[in-house]
């Protein structure tokens, strides 16, 4: 039973800061995914929650102590990394019980608690070998072994799966979930790159940008109400559609007003009444938007089709803008075929073109 | 297929074959071998006079291979042999180098370790600049520290005593060293340290059970680095070690530099073998080593 609350965070490198005035409130048994771009803070939240990285301000707890200046050691927490980051001198044995025989633990213990961690992960078999005998995913595996010994309520992974290939990090992602789901009551915070792992993974997930974080919330509303442009354009491939042009009040209802087509806003939640008014952004997902031959009311011509199997991606211009659509993966298309395209009212997404924020 | 294959009939390669023995090729094999010869030529003198009897080495053909190969030289070089009124041979001088050469070794290892680990993985504020400091430590010329050294060690009680050379060694060694440890330490993943900190190890226990069990090819490197240079030294034994201690290095330079009597050519030869014999065979054994040590050094800045 532990929550992590972040208070203020401020850390700085030299003169440079990288977080400021970080607020994150994480309930505990919660898996939180950090997402963002390299650079955008995560891995620094992260390790600064750890304790490997001085806050130059602000305040971490967990559960309800105050942890700021503790070691990582007395924090309750447990890590894994990138890179594994085994010990190469030691067997698996050895890597799993190096944090227990540091803390002094019996030996009867140090064994009960690496015979539980091996048989939950199924690395018995393992124990004798040395790191570089290990696959990459039995390497991440006995990493995250490492974490579980210790008997912690919060464990941080810092892109456990990035060095993985594809197939090994689909499946050691289901088992990541699994792991949460079994533990039970563990906290989990996990920062990644990739958006796939963060919305399959995550209770609620924190996109960060510039040290920011610019939304924190479940994957479904990120992803189908992304708080502003940035959220909106980072989650999801091929990225959201976004078309220039401003909103306008028509009779009693709104309307989106571009150069090239109006489209009616009747039905569009606006959560920031209408923005200043002057400039507005409409964002659309590609897997939203409809053809429809007969009451079509936007024209593209097709540009260029990527067949993906399960779905193809067809590129259109519409007008002087490039958009995606993203469609079964049984329809062909051909380049210069004009398409009638609608776009569902209730699937758009408004924002402001000045601030970014959502409308 | 094999009617394919029949049709073609065979498939060659076009042009001319890449020959295996050019003309290049044996011009450098040429250079290589005269230059071999060349350094070996006076190890090849140094062995034949050292086997030979005094009447043999006057004649001069310091080519000719010794008529009746003796041992005598050789035996006299290690103990007979007479440095100003003592005449011990090189006994006493081997005896000395191994007292000064094993505690310099161990310690300024040890402590170069300690400085690459703490300057890499526990970055304290102008950990940078002391460092730069220290590198600039290497390009002093020796000349210029002497003097003011031997005043500190005679201040400090320590001036011509055995741990007066041991220290003189150790913090001779430190820059070089340290650059060493600290180019080796910075190219291992940080992660590892930062799981030793969650694991709970403080400093000294990640330096002794994670680090220096991955740092074994610097650290012998960095014995091979201090065994030659420590062995070979002339100038700290002779100024820092006092009478008692004095290196095998100097002790052949009296063999050799005794004005009184005939000069024993032979004897001569075969104690520089002698005092040379420990670099020779740490050359010898770890050669791989020493070559993948100085690349480390000089690779990464």
């Amino acid at each position: 039973m532990a929550s992590v609350s972040v208070k203020n965070l401020e850390v700085s490198f030299g003169s440079l800061k990288v977080l400021r005035e970080l607020n994150i409130d994480i309930r505990s048994g919660e898996f939180v995914v950090l997402l963002g771009p390299s650079g955008c803070g995560k891995s620094t939240l992260l390790n600064s929650i750890a304790g490997l990285l001085d806050a130059s301000a602000g305040q971490i707890w967990i559960g309800d102590r105050n942890v700021t200046w503790e070691e990582p050691k007395d924090r309750g927490i447990g890590m894994v990394f990138q890179s594994y980051a085994l010990y190469p001198r030691m067997t698996v044995e050895g890597n799993l019980s190096f944090g227990l025989r540091m803390a002094g633990v019996p030996k009867p213990e140090i064994a009960r608690r690496i015979n539980a961690a091996a048989e939950l992960l199924h690395i018995e078999n393992l124990m004798k070998r040395r790191p570089s005998e290990l696959s990459g995913g039995q390497r991440q595996r006995v990493a995250i072994g490492r974490a579980l010994v210790r008997d912690v309520n919060v464990f941080l992974f810092d892109e456990p799966l990035s060095n993985l290939d594809a197939a090994l990090r689909t499946e050691l992602r289901v088992e990541l979930k699994r792991l949460h789901r079994e533990l039970g009551n563990s906290t989990m915070i996990y920062v990644t790159h990739d958006q796939v792992e963060a919305l399959t993974l995550a209770d609620r997930m924190a996109v960060m940008h510039r040290g920011l974080i610019q939304q924190f919330d479940t994957p479904r509303t990120i992803y189908h109400h992304p708080a502003n442009t940035f959220v909106a354009g980072f989650v999801g491939s091929p990225r959201m559609n976004f078309l220039k042009g401003r909103v306008e009040q028509r009779a009693n209802s709104f309307a989106f007003v571009s150069d090239q087509f109006v489209q009616p806003l009747a039905q569009y939640n606006f959560v920031n009444a209408t923005g200043s008014g002057d400039g507005a952004e409409l964002g659309i997902r590609p897997e939203h938007i409809r053809i429809d031959p007969d009451q079509g009311t936007h024209e593209a011509t097709v540009e260029l089709v990527e067949p993906m199997g399960a779905e193809t991606v067809v590129w259109c211009r519409l007008k002087k803008q490039t958009i995606g659509l993203r469609l079964e993966g049984d329809q062909s298309f051909e380049t210069q075929q004009t398409l009638r395209l609608t776009f569902p009212e209730q699937r758009l997404n408004m924002f402001d073109s000045n601030t970014g924020d959502r409308l | 297929m094999t009617a394919i294959a029949a049709h073609e009939t065979v498939l060659e390669a076009s042009g001319p074959r890449p020959r295996q023995v050019s003309a290049a090729r044996i011009g450098v094999y040429a250079f290589l071998i005269t230059a071999a010869l060349f350094f070996a030529l006076p190890l090849y003198v140094m062995l034949v006079t050292s086997l030979k009897g005094m009447p043999e080495v006057r004649l001069g053909q310091i080519f000719a291979f010794p008529s009746a190969p003796t041992f005598e030289p050789w035996i006299k070089a290690w103990s007979t042999a007479c440095t100003g009124r003592t005449c011990e041979g090189l006994t006493p001088g081997f005896l000395n180098s191994v007292k000064i050469t094993v505690p310099s070794v161990i310690i300024s290892i040890i402590a170069a370790a300690l400085n690459g680990y703490a300057l890499s993985f526990w970055k304290f504020r102008g950990a940078n600049f002391f460092f730069g400091l220290l590198i600039f430590g290497a390009f002093v010329p020796y000349q210029v520290v002497i003097f003011p050294l031997i005043i500190f060690m005679r201040e400090v009680g320590l001036f011509a005593t055995l741990p007066g050379i041991i220290i003189v060694h150790t913090i001779f060694g430190m820059p070089i060293l340290t650059l060493l440890y600290r180019n080796y330490f910075s190219a291992l993943p940080e992660e590892l340290f930062k799981a030793a900190r969650v694991d709970g190890a403080g400093f000294w226990r990640i330096f002794f059970y994670v680090i220096m069990p991955m740092s074994v090819p610097i650290t012998i490197v960095a014995i091979i680095l201090q065994v030659t240079g420590i062995w070979n030294d002339f100038l700290f034994g002779i100024v820092f070690a006092g009478r008692e201690n004095l290196p095998m290095t100097v002790q052949l330079n009296n063999i050799v530099q005794t004005t009184t009597g005939i000069r024993e050519h032979n004897v001569n030869m075969a104690a520089t073998i002698l005092a040379a014999a420990v670099p020779l065979a740490v050359y010898f054994i770890s050669g791989r080593w020493f070559v993948r040590g100085i690349a480390a050094g000089a690779v990464k800045g």
